[in-house]
């Protein structure tokens, strides 16, 4: 998901302790399918309520969100809207692989216990009572959401752009091809298992002397969510490949790689990502969690332990009797 | 043009109180000596600092238009020229390290403007510091227009040993003034400290009630900064931010912090 360009990004790793007091706006999408997919028990089956009804999701979102809340951390969920015609068919193929997993895991659990944690994570799928649900607890929780209207990435960019957020919470990278001045990975993840980073849009341009707009071409060369790209071609090549040429019009125009399939779009997909479709005019609000409903919504309706989850509202209000910190602009 | 010598000692004491707030910034070079005013990465503290010519040893500055050719003959002006200044983008962590490598002997600089480089030589070491392009650093900030309803002051150690002894405790601190009492305060969730001195204990107070909340991480960083002051003057007021005054190179320079306050919303 998302594109190829990992190899050629430079990470850097933080201390969650950077994020205190920080405003991060959260691909919503991603993260709950990362909750979806690693939220499980051991032979790949995810957490469900009494009635049947997943909730993985609900369980990464009061707990794990608490802990990073805890630390000052305060968070903007982004929901994807309608995707653009280009992905329609990356999603098609995603929800075949899906079906496959979904097979395959039946099959492993059987046959072959210790593969089929590994399929059930592939059959993960973000649909809609997971997002409903995610929404009506964070609702509770007091985070606001923000409904893009495509890409939650995109909107998420524009936000940080904006100022009104600090950094972008993504898995892929395609948040800085929409823009976003700085984005973290892994946050959400569980700790132990990843280091938390952040990659730095500005850094990335000093450091191989591209501009945005050529790390965009270079995302298209290699494959994107939007784009199957250039069979063949790896991210290094592409950098190279874009440095050399300066963008693609001219690679195509000096060498044969037109006839090649896998880009006829590019430039749909480049406007894409430079001018995607956002919401401008979005008002950020937070308020205290409402601790009743919560406990309602998550104990009695979906089984959680009510102990556990008190546990986690102590958290979050501990964080809340934190008092703001200033800046010295306003005196000077 | 300039070229100066100073005790590596006072040197790094003055760049020790810039790097408590910023480790990079714009530093103006003028005949009457240094000055730097910056604020820190997150915009909530910051440092003005002043060193005048006479805290060196020796001090050599003319500004660049002070070369006959280079001055255009423009409209005659009836004011007085004032000096004019040259700026440069410093690395002040860098200096730092150097002049910890140096020791204590007395440090020359001298700088090629043309070169954007420093010179530093301490005895028979030399080291070269490649400037900042300046136009790469944060602009200036205005100077700011505050009114502090009360001034405390205090003996740096004191007000030193309350910081050291808050930070095992939480993350912010109370300052405030309570009649003729000033007091420091720090509660977590396990402790509680507070020191309260009254006024015949202190240099200076004015009576009022007053009383802000200020991070412990940057009052920490600025309590380092003023280890060689022997007294800092602090000035109040109510969800204000704070100020705090010393002097260094034995009198001959002055830091100014400012520090934005922790307001409880609502």
């Amino acid at each position: 998901m998302g594109s190829k360009i990992g190899e050629i990004l430079e990470p850097k790793e933080i201390s969650l302790d950077v994020l205190s007091g920080k405003i991060v706006a959260v691909d919503a999408s991603i993260t709950l399918y990362q909750f979806l997919s690693t939220i499980r028990q051991p032979d790949g089956t995810p957490l469900k309520d009494s009635s049947g009804r997943t909730t993985s999701h609900l369980s990464g979102l009061i707990y794990r969100t608490a802990t990073l809340m805890e630390k000052g951390i305060k968070f903007v969920f982004v929901f994807d809207g309608k995707p653009t015609e280009l992905k329609a068919k990356e999603l098609k193929n995603r929800s075949e692989r899906r079906a496959q997993a979904m097979r395959k895991w039946e099959e492993a659990r059987v046959l072959f216990p210790e593969e089929a944690f590994k399929y059930a994570q592939a059959s993960s799928k973000v649909d809609k009572p997971i997002v409903e649900g995610a929404k009506t607890l964070l609702a509770y929780l007091g985070i606001p959401c923000l409904q893009a209207p495509s890409e939650g990435e995109a909107q998420a960019a524009y936000m940080a752009q904006k100022g009104d957020v600090e950094f972008v919470s993504s898995q892929d990278y395609d948040s800085l091809l929409f823009g976003a001045p700085a984005m973290i990975r892994n946050l959400t993840a569980p700790r132990k298992k990843t280091k938390l980073e952040v990659i730095e849009l500005k850094r990335l341009e000093e450091k191989h002397e591209i501009t945005r707009e050529q790390l965009v071409d270079i995302a298209i060369l290699v494959g994107s969510d939007f784009n199957p790209g250039i069979k063949g071609i790896g991210v290094k090549t592409a950098l190279k490949l874009i440095k050399k040429h300066h963008d693609i019009e001219k690679l195509m125009a000096q060498s044969d790689i037109g006839k090649k399939k896998g880009i006829e779009d590019y430039a749909l997909v480049r406007d894409i990502f430079l001018h995607p479709d956002v919401n401008r005019s979005y008002e950020l609000k937070w308020a205290n969690p409402d601790e009743g409903k919560v406990k309602e919504f998550l104990c009695e309706e979906h089984d959680f332990s009510e102990e556990r989850v008190s546990k986690a509202l102590e958290k979050l209000s501990r964080s809340k009797h934190d008092v703001p910190q200033q800046k010295i602009g306003q005196w000077l | 043009m300039f070229e100066a010598k100073i005790d590596a000692n006072i040197l790094k004491g003055c760049i020790e109180s810039i790097t408590a707030i910023v480790d990079e910034g714009k530093l103006r070079i003028a005949e009457d000596g240094l000055k730097l005013r910056a604020v820190d990465p997150a915009n909530v503290a910051m440092v003005s600092f002043e060193l005048q010519s006479d805290a060196f040893d020796d001090f050599r500055f003319v500004p660049k238009g002070a070369e006959p050719e280079a001055v255009p003959e423009a409209e005659p002006t009836t004011e007085p020229q004032v000096s004019e200044a040259t700026e440069i983008g410093m690395d002040f962590r860098k200096l730092l390290d150097i002049l910890g490598i140096g020791g204590r002997e007395e440090v020359e600089l001298e700088l090629d403007e043309h070169a954007q480089k420093l010179f530093t030589r301490m005895g028979s070491l030399a080291y070269t510091i490649s400037l900042l392009d300046s136009s790469s650093l944060r602009k200036e900030p205005k100077v700011p227009e505050l009114e502090f309803p009360a001034q405390v002051i205090i003996e740096t150690e004191e007000f030193r040993r309350t910081i050291r002894a808050a930070e095992k405790i939480g993350d912010h601190i109370a300052l405030g003034i309570d009649g003729e009492l000033f007091y420091m305060e720090a509660e977590g969730e396990m402790d509680k400290l507070r020191l309260g001195l009254r006024k015949e204990q202190l240099i200076h107070l004015t009576p009022g009630t007053l009383h802000s909340l200020y991070s412990l991480d940057y009052i920490t960083a600025m309590s380092k900064g003023m280890a060689h002051a022997e007294n800092i003057t602090l000035n109040l007021g109510k969800d204000y931010p704070l100020q705090m005054e010393f002097e260094v190179a034995e009198g001959k320079g002055k830091v100014t912090y400012l520090l934005a306050p922790r307001i409880e919303s609502e």
